[in-house]
Formats: C-alpha cells, structure tokens, sequence
C-alpha cells in the first residue's frame, strides 16, 4: 500500500489559523476519482472544496466538526484500501466517550443481582461506564443526606467609605433587595456547584412548531414539559436544604424567570407534572399577558418548587444561573448554536442537598428525553404516507385511498386486468364485479 | 627508603626552585599547625587529618600540574589542595565553617572542591572517579590528566584494582600517587599488606615510580617525570612515594613509638631546611605566620552558610495537565536504542558503558544494539567491574560529560551502590553547589523470567530516598524516549528502573474498557487511568513492571468487588509527586501500592505513610507486593512470590472484608 496523494488544510486566507471541517462526502476506505470533490473545509471567508488529484482509496484524518490547523494532514489517498491503523483504534478506546450510548456499560456482579430483583431497566444507566450495586441502589432509593447543619452565612452589611465626590449614589429598589436576598439564602452556602450538557436540537423544532401555536422554534414548552416530569422522579431537586432536613416538595411547581420590562420575576406552572404540553404553552401565554399588563398575584408568584431561567433570547452561549430561595436547582437555557445545532443547558445545584452525580444523572436523561423529540424521520415517512393516500385511486370509481377510509372501506386491492396490467380497485366495485 | 633506586634521578634542582618549593611545604605545614590550635580552640568543625612530615608529597605532585589537569585528593588533602590551588584562605575558611570557605563550610577537612581540585573521605571510592575525569580529559584530547592521591591503607579497597585494571585496558592518562607513610590510621602496613605495592601497578602493565618525600632533589624531578609520562603517553602510571606522617593520623590516636617519630622527624626536609638555614627559616616563617594570623582574625568575622543557600526544599507542580497516552507500535527496547542513537549523534558528550554492551551482542537485553559500531569512540564495553564503572561514569558527569552506564542484572547494582551514595549523591552539595553530577544509571530488575534468586529481584526500595538522586521506573504506557529526555537534561544523578519483561512490550497497547488514561505533563510523566465517567471508589498506585498485572485486575475489582479504581503509575519512584495520590485518596480513601518487590521499608510504605501524615481521615490501606524470600527459579514457585493480577484481586478483597 502506497500514499498517491497527501492532503493539508491549505492556507486560504493568511489570516486564518484554523479551519473547520464542513463536510466529508466518502467513508474511510471509499474508492474516489480524479477530480471528485472529497470534503469541504470552512474557513472564516468561504468554504473550501477540495478535489482528488489522484484515484484511489481514501482515509481521512478528521472529522467533521473538527477544527483543523493549517498544514494539518487530513486525507490521504493510497492505491489500495488502507487497514484501519492500530493508533488509531487504540486512541479511540481512550478517548472521551463522544455520546452516550457510545460507552458499553460494565456493570458488577452484585448490581446485576439487584437489577433482576428490581423493576430498574438496564437504560437507566445509558451512558455509564461501570454501574456498581451502590449506584443501583442510589437509583432505589436516594439516599438521605447527612449533611452537617451549616449555620447560613450572613455577608456582614461593611458600609464602605464611599466618597461622594467620585460617585454617583442610586439607592437599591426594593425589588432588588428581595431579589438580592432570596438568591443569598443558597448561594451564600458557597456550596452551590454547577454543570453542564449539551442538547442536540437536530429536527426538535419541526416537532415543535408542528404542535405548538405560539411558541414556535421555542425550546422552552418542552423542556418544561420533560423536566416536570423528571422532578417527580428526581426528589433532590424538588425539595430544599433546611438546617438539619431536606423538605421535599409534595408537588412539582416549575418556575420561569422572565424579565421583560418590568424586572425579574418567576412566573409559577402549578401542578406542572400534570400538564401537556399544550396546557403548559396556553398557562405560560396567560401567565406573560398578565405580567405585561401588571396583573399578576401573589400566588402566581409564589410557591415554586423549581426554576427554569431561558436566556436562549439574548445570544448568550452559556451562564450560571443562581439558586432561588427554597428550592434545590435551577436550569439555564443559553441560545442556540445554529451551527452545531445544539444549546446548552445549565444546572446549579445546592450540594448541600444533591451531589454532582445526581445532578448529573437528572440533565443527562433530561438531554435524553427532549433530544428524542427529532421527529425528522417520522414526518418524512408521514408525508409521504399523505401522499400515497391522496394519490392512489380505485381505477373504477375514481375515490382516493383517503376516501375509501373515510367511507369504512377496507382499502385498494391489486388486480390484473385482460390485458396483463396493474390495477387498483375498491371493495365496492369489485363486488359488483 | 631504598638508595639504589633514588639514585638513578639525575636531574638536580636549583637553590632558587628549592628556596620556593621550601616556603610552600612551610605554608603548608604552618596552616596545619594552625588548625591544630584551632581544633584546641574549638574553632573547627569535626577533625582533621594533617600531612604533617609529608608536605614535599603535595609540593611535588600537585604543585608540579597545570591547572587545567584534575587532581582527586583524600581525606589528607590539605597539603595537595594548597600546592594546586595557592589558596590558604579559601581552606582556612571553609574548615571554620564559613560560608566564605571553599565549600561554604559543608565540606569542612576532607570534602573540598575548587576549580579542578576534589577531595573525598571515601578510601578507595575517589579512584575510579578520578580515572572517569581523567578519561574524559582524554576525550576532549587537550592533552590534561588527572592525578589521584591514596593512602598505603588504601590499597585494601578492591575498586582501586578494577580501576587499575580499566585504566591500563583503556588507556587512560590518570596518574595514582600512593603516599606511603607506612600506617592506615593505627596500624602498621605489615599487618594487613601483603606482598610488594609496585608490582600490584606492574601486574596491570601499569608503568610505575618510585620515590620518598626525604630525598627532594629525585622527588621534584621524578615526579615531573611521571606527570609528563602520563601526558605524553596518554596512558596511566602509579606512583610510590615513601613519606612519613609526624603528628596523629588526626587527634590524639598516635600510639606509634616516640623514637620512630624522632629518626623520621631528623630526615624532614623542612627540618634540615631549618638546621642549615636558621635565619633564612626564620624570615621565612615569621612572614607566614603573620599572613596566616591575619586571615584567621578576619575570617573569625565572617558569617555561616544559611540553611536556604544550602537546603533546597523540593517543590512539587500544583497544576497538573493531563493528556491521553499515545500508543506506539514499536517495542520499549527499540525506543530505548533509538534514543542512546540519537543522543549520541547529537551530543559529543553523551557516553554509554556498561558489560558485555559491544554489537553484535549490544548488551544482555539488547538495548545498546549496533551503538559500538556507530560511536566506538564513546562506547565503553567494561569489564565485569560495577563498583569502578559507577565511579568512572561519576567522574565522566563531574567533568561535564552525559554518562550513561547499563548494569546489567537489578541485582548487581548493590556493586555500584558506594559510588551512589556517597560520591555521585553528595558531590552537588558537599561542594556547595559548584558542580553537578548528571550521571544516569540503567538496570534491568524484575522476575518472571525464572532466572532466580540474584537476577530477579526488584530491589528498588534501596534505590530510593537517596539524597539528591531521582529514581525512575519506566512503564509499557509511556514511550521511553519522553522520559530519556527528561533524564538526559537532569543535571542531576538519574537511577532507571528498566523491566526485563517490558523490553519487549510494545508501548500503551493494553489500556481498560471504559477508561481514560491520561499522561500528566511534568518532567517525569505521572500516568493516571480512570472511570470514563463515574467517580472513582479506590486508589492503585503502582509503577514499572507492575503496571499490567494492575490494568488486568481492573474489570474484576468491579465485577466482583464493586470498585471503580482509580491507577496512578508513577514513572518517578524517588522523589514521588504525591499530588495525584493525594487527590485521589480524598476522594476514594483507599489506598493501595501494588509494587514488584518485597513490602518492608519499601516504596509502598513510604507513599502510605506520607499519605497518612497530610490526610485526617481513615483511609484503608494495603501494600501488595512480594513475598520476602529470595526469588526461585522454579517457575510456579516463582509465580507464587511473586505478585500478579489475583494477588492484586485477592489482597484488596482482604482488606475491605
Ligand atoms: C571506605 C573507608 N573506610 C574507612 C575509612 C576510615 N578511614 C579514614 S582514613 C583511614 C586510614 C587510611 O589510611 P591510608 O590510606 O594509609 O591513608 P593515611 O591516613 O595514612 O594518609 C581510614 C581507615 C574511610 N574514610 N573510608
């Protein structure tokens, strides 16, 4: 096996260091032509294709995705199929699991022998690298914390020396006072902790704006929606740190934080885990109208058990949320990266009541779950499923497959004519046949 | 003294010459005298060893080089040390212990350096350390030599003969000046010297001198003579000085006969010098004793050395970068040889000896394959002779070149270890830091290759916690070449711990499912493997040939046990960069050290104790290793002292039952 032709990422524009790699159009292995198009390469100014000069077999030494330096080797064309090299595979194995069903779950002696006694579904531990007997049992029944009493941390109010003669003064509003001190009563723990995942939003949207009338290419109806769901299984985070305890909230209040004009407020979904999706879009649309038209109550305002806070609006690629005043956790929604098709979301946690494991268990099935909204593939075959029955007819009669459903039929059957040709007819004609 | 033989020197010394070299033997011995006094005083640290009656030794001999040849001097150095370098002050200073002493007063009588003088309380030891300066004087072909002081005393130690015996093969323009001044400390040299001291030279083919420190007139030239034989031969001599010491060996242990002591004081040519010439004695001697005074009285003002300029405190990295290991499809020997390639092509002074190390053979694992015929030049094939070829590779690194020395078995290297521990190990520091020892020395340890009890062991545990030495283990994850390149820029001395049964192997071939395993970026790479995701529960801290049996327990310890452990591999076993352990065991507080060796007083127990010493916590903790007999060739008794994988199962199952 011979290399006929090596190719680098060339230097397109001299100010690019890097380029990305858009799109490969063989598989490692491919036979390629001469002159065919191999993968395109994005740099800051245009997209780059690049062509075989050679015929032959192809590897490439990227992925698409990737960033790539220039002068990067990134294909290679031999003149007979290239074995898949021994590095290669080896790295492979090292690296960090890409997703999560790529990782093959181990999963010890004893932890098969309490998962056959229990109703936990091996897909509970999807993406886990080894699944012991504790982590089974975790997933049982969450332990109770035993954390240690911590006396709340009070930041002593020091009136600086503020001379007034090189600032302004503008007194706090009330608002931001409350505001100030609900976010202290976890955050000043110190011992909130925050992670992250990403959220493949390939196809969601083609779901979404199917079923949703207002909150079109919105992530927000369905994360609230699974995530209901999920606090009714994740305790730790419908419940709240207090002093010796854990309070566990009865019912799952998800909260969303809006800022529009007039200041932040989190905006309460009673009873969420008991909602569809379509309930919980009308609820949110009331719930925003009486905001802007300063209508709230008390109660619309009070008694959440959960914070959702969506900054996906203001173009921001990933941010802390704080934790609100007797509650566990709070998602972020950050925006969209139209070019990865992904967003990220964002959990804060109060570790006094959840380690990061839970927490990480909680937004790693929440990723599951709404990235299982791709329906790209189901309406594909639904539409054309429409056409077929808007377009096969009984050669007798004339009615649609459509129509032969609508009138209780029992659909087309395939019959050959005198002259040997295909044809469809209905069962009503076929009986008078 | 033998008249016949002193008499064959003709050449005759002038009045003026002799006028000189008399003021020199008189500095000597009055700077003597005065630490004497001091020593009385209590003004001096530890003891001294005076020349006493054997000046004309050092006024002949080193006073005769040139100032770039090396000159290696004994615990009687003080005489050698001001012929070579006229320096009194910097000598009188450093005995009283002051930082502007020669060694900042770390060294104090018998530990001196400046410039090309060395000296070292070591009998013996400081031979072939010489002989591997002289050799490297050799190979730079500027035409030095190296000169070497013993003892009749001396004569006991064995490395004096391997040396003597590498010099003649090697050729190597060292000349050994043997002060004959008939008592090792107390006893008498016809109590423990057998048979004639030139022909055990003469037996090497070395070409040797005979002369007394009483006859000046044939001392002076004979010893020029064999200075410059050496020179211009480039090839080695001894030299026989008959001498006689007047005073103690040190303090107050002279039990030698007073009528002795008198017959040799009347032959002292300082002495004679003094009888003939009063007035000009006289002269001579008031001004050096004013000199001497005036620099004791302000040497007295001077301050100690600070701990800081002496101690330096060993910093570990805080911040640790972790990358995945590469896997390489070539075998750790392979690498290994294409290292000592490389670097011997590109540096000059990179030099490699080691046994039986000539190609086609290349050494008994191979590593040095082909290396004699492209760098015969700077490849020392040696003979089976550890102890002098430590020495010399010492003396190689002290005179600025990259000495890499191959022993061939672990077990042999206990040969080598005198010129570990107390030369290549304290030069740095005893010398105050004016020069360093690169020297790098490679063994093959570890079983499984049935070949028994003295070419099988791992016996690390005494190779590490030697000061200012760094012991390194290396591993199949690691490509060698990263870590030789580590170890050939470390100005220090650099033990490797090579595995007989990972030669072979190639590098990062068998890594656990599920795991990452990371290479940290310090100098010496720390390998650590864990859970993809999960946290882990236990902590393996295990290095060189242990590695795989540790990696082929991980899927069990959790199959059957339930752990998710976390291995650390250490590459650098002394001294140990506990962060990734500590880190660790905060999380998981277990610990357990899988090592080859047996466990007692070894690497295992120093990582558990320094672990136990920074964290609060009960932490469970176990040494797996070997049993504590000498390892049988017997394959399945073998296999069951030694550990393995189920050890590694079983012991941890044990510990958490
Ligand atoms: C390896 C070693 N063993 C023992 C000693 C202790 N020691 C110091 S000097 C000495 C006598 C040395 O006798 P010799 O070599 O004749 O030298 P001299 O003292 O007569 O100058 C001994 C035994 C030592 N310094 N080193």
């Amino acid at each position: 096996m011979s290399i006929l032709q090596e190719i680098s990422v060339p230097q397109e524009t001299v100010n690019d260091e890097f380029a990305t790699v858009a799109e490969k159009y063989f598989e490692n292995g491919d036979k390629v032509e001469h002159g065919e198009t191999l993968i395109d390469i994005e740099t800051s100014k245009a997209v780059v294709a690049i062509e075989a000069e050679k015929a032959g077999f192809i590897e490439y030494f990227c992925e698409e995705g990737d960033d790539v330096s220039v002068g990067d080797t990134i294909i290679k064309i031999y003149d007979s199929v290239p074995a898949p090299s021994k590095e290669t595979e080896i790295e492979d194995l090292t690296a960090p699991a890409k997703s999560a069903s790529a990782v093959e779950t181990i999963y010890s002696k004893k932890a098969l022998a309490l998962l056959s006694e229990s109703d936990i579904e091996k897909s509970s531990f999807t993406g886990h690298d080894f699944v012991s007997v504790h982590d089974v049992r975790a997933l049982l029944s969450p332990e109770p914390k035993q954390e240690s009493v911590i006396e709340e941390r009070r930041t002593p109010v020091v009136e600086p020396d503020i001379k007034t003669d090189k600032v302004d003064l503008e007194k706090l509003s009330t608002q931001k006072r409350i505001e100030i001190k609900y976010l202290s009563q976890v955050q000043s723990s110190g011992l909130t902790s925050t992670i992250n995942i990403y959220v493949d939003i390939e196809g969601i949207f083609q779901f979404v704006n199917k079923h949703m009338e207002v909150f079109k290419n919105s992530l927000m109806p369905i994360i609230i929606y699974e995530t209901a769901r999920l606090l009714s299984k994740h305790r730790d985070l419908n419940a709240y740190f207090a002093g010796e305890n854990i309070a566990y909230y009865k019912e799952v209040n998800i909260g969303i934080a809006v800022d529009i004009d007039d200041g932040l407020k989190v905006l309460k979904l009673p009873g969420t885990d008991n909602k569809s999706l379509k309930e919980i879009e009308t609820e949110i649309l009331d719930l925003s109208n009486k905001y802007l038209d300063r209508k709230l109550t008390l109660d619309d305002i009070s008694g959440t058990t959960f914070t959702i806070t969506d900054l996906s609006s203001e173009g921001v690629d990933f941010f802390v949320p704080l934790v609100n005043k007797e509650q566990s956790a709070i998602l972020g929604v950050s925006s969209i990266d139209e070019k990865l098709k992904r967003c990220v979301l964002t959990l804060t946690f109060d570790h006094r009541v959840m380690a990061g494991k839970q927490a990480s268990i909680f937004l790693g099935e929440l990723k599951i779950r709404i990235e299982s909204y791709d329906l790209a593939k189901d309406e594909d075959k639904a539409n054309e499923l429409l056409k077929l029955r808007q377009s096969e007819r009984c050669g007798v009669c004339m009615k649609t497959l459509e129509d032969d459903e609508e009138l209780q039929g029992i659909g087309l059957i395939k019959i050959l004519d005198h002259s040997g040709i295909e044809k469809k007819i209905c069962m009503v004609c076929l009986s008078r046949f | 003294m033998n008249k016949k033989e002193s008499k064959k020197t003709t050449k005759k010394i002038d009045a003026a010459k002799y006028l000189e070299l008399i003021k020199e033997a008189l500095l000597i011995r009055r700077v003597e005298e005065t630490f004497l006094e001091l020593f009385s005083q209590g003004k001096l640290n530890g003891t001294v060893h005076t020349c006493v009656g054997q000046e004309f030794s050092a006024v002949a001999f080193a006073g005769q080089l040139d100032e770039n040849d090396i000159i290696f001097s004994n615990h009687r150095c003080h005489g050698h040390y001001i012929s070579f370098t006229k320096d009194h002050h910097g000598l009188i200073a450093e005995l009283m212990g002051k930082e502007i002493g020669v060694c900042g007063g770390v060294g104090s009588s018998q530990h001196l350096c400046n410039k090309n003088f060395y000296s070292n309380g070591i009998q013996g030891g400081i031979v072939p350390v010489s002989a591997g300066m002289a050799l490297a004087k050799k190979l730079e072909k500027k035409g030095q030599i190296g000169l070497v002081f013993i003892g009749d005393g001396t004569l006991g130690e064995g490395v004096v003969y391997e040396t003597m015996n590498i010099i003649s093969k090697w050729e190597i323009p060292l000349l050994i000046v043997c002060e004959n001044n008939y008592y090792a400390q107390s006893t008498h040299t016809s109590v423990n010297l057998a048979g004639d001291i030139i022909k055990r030279a003469e037996a090497f083919g070395i070409k040797s001198f005979k002369s007394a420190t009483s006859e000046v007139d044939q001392l002076i030239p004979n010893a020029l003579e064999s200075i410059e034989y050496v020179r211009k031969e480039c090839k080695p001599a001894f030299h026989l000085v008959d001498t006689y010491r007047l005073v103690p060996h040190s303090k107050g242990d002279d039990n030698r006969d007073k009528e002795e002591i008198e017959r040799y004081a009347r032959l002292d040519p300082i002495n004679i010098f003094k009888a003939a010439n009063p007035d000009i004695y006289n002269e001579i001697l008031t001004g050096i004793d004013e000199k001497i005074k005036k620099v004791v009285l302000s040497i007295e003002q001077e301050e100690l050395l600070s701990l800081e300029k002496y101690y330096d405190r060993i910093v570990e990295d805080e911040h640790i970068n972790w990358e995945p290991v590469e896997a390489i499809n070539k075998r750790q020997v392979e690498l290994l040889n294409e290292f000592f390639d490389d670097s011997m092509g590109a540096d000059e002074k990179t030099v490699f000896l080691g046994e039986d190390i000539l190609s086609p053979y290349g050494g008994a694992f191979k590593v040095a394959k082909n290396l004699s015929t492209k760098y015969p030049d700077r490849l020392f094939s040696t003979p089976i002779s550890e102890a002098a070829i430590t020495g010399i590779a010492n003396g190689l690194a002290l005179a600025g070149f990259k000495p890499y020395l191959e022993i061939m078995f672990g077990d042999f290297i206990t040969l080598s270890l005198d010129q570990i521990i107390n030369h290549a190990s304290k030069f740095y520091h005893m010398y105050l830091k004016q020069v360093a020892c690169p020297v790098v020395i490679r063994t093959a340890m570890g079983g499984r290759r049935g070949y028994g009890p003295t070419h099988s062991q791992t016996l690390d545990k005494f190779l590490v916690g030697i000061d200012n030495v760094t012991t390194i283990a290396l591993n199949t994850l690691l490509n060698p070449k990263r870590i030789s390149a580590s170890i050939d820029k470390d100005k220090h001395p650099v033990i490797v711990i090579e595995n007989k049964t990972d030669y072979g192997k190639k590098i990062a071939q068998k890594l656990p499912v599920n795991y990452n395993v990371e290479v940290s970026d310090g100098t010496y790479p720390i390998v650590r493997a864990r859970p993809l995701t999960s946290t882990p529960t236990a902590t393996i801290v295990t290095y060189g040939g242990m590695v795989e049996p540790v990696f082929e327990s991980i899927e069990e310890l959790f199959t059957e046990l339930d752990l998710k452990v976390e291995v650390i591999v250490l590459t650098k076993i002394h001294p140990i960069d506990f962060k990734p352990i500590m880190d660790s065991v905060a999380l998981t507080k277990k610990l357990f050290i899988v090592e080859e060796g047996s466990s007692f007083a070894g690497v295992g127990s120093e990582i558990i104790a320094t672990v136990s010493e920074h964290k609060d916590e009960d932490i469970i903790t176990r040494r797996i290793s070997a049993l504590p007999v000498p390892i049988p060739s017997a394959k399945q008794l073998e296999e069951w002292i030694l550990p393995n994988s189920a050890t590694v199962i079983k012991k941890i199952g044990e510990a958490l039952s």
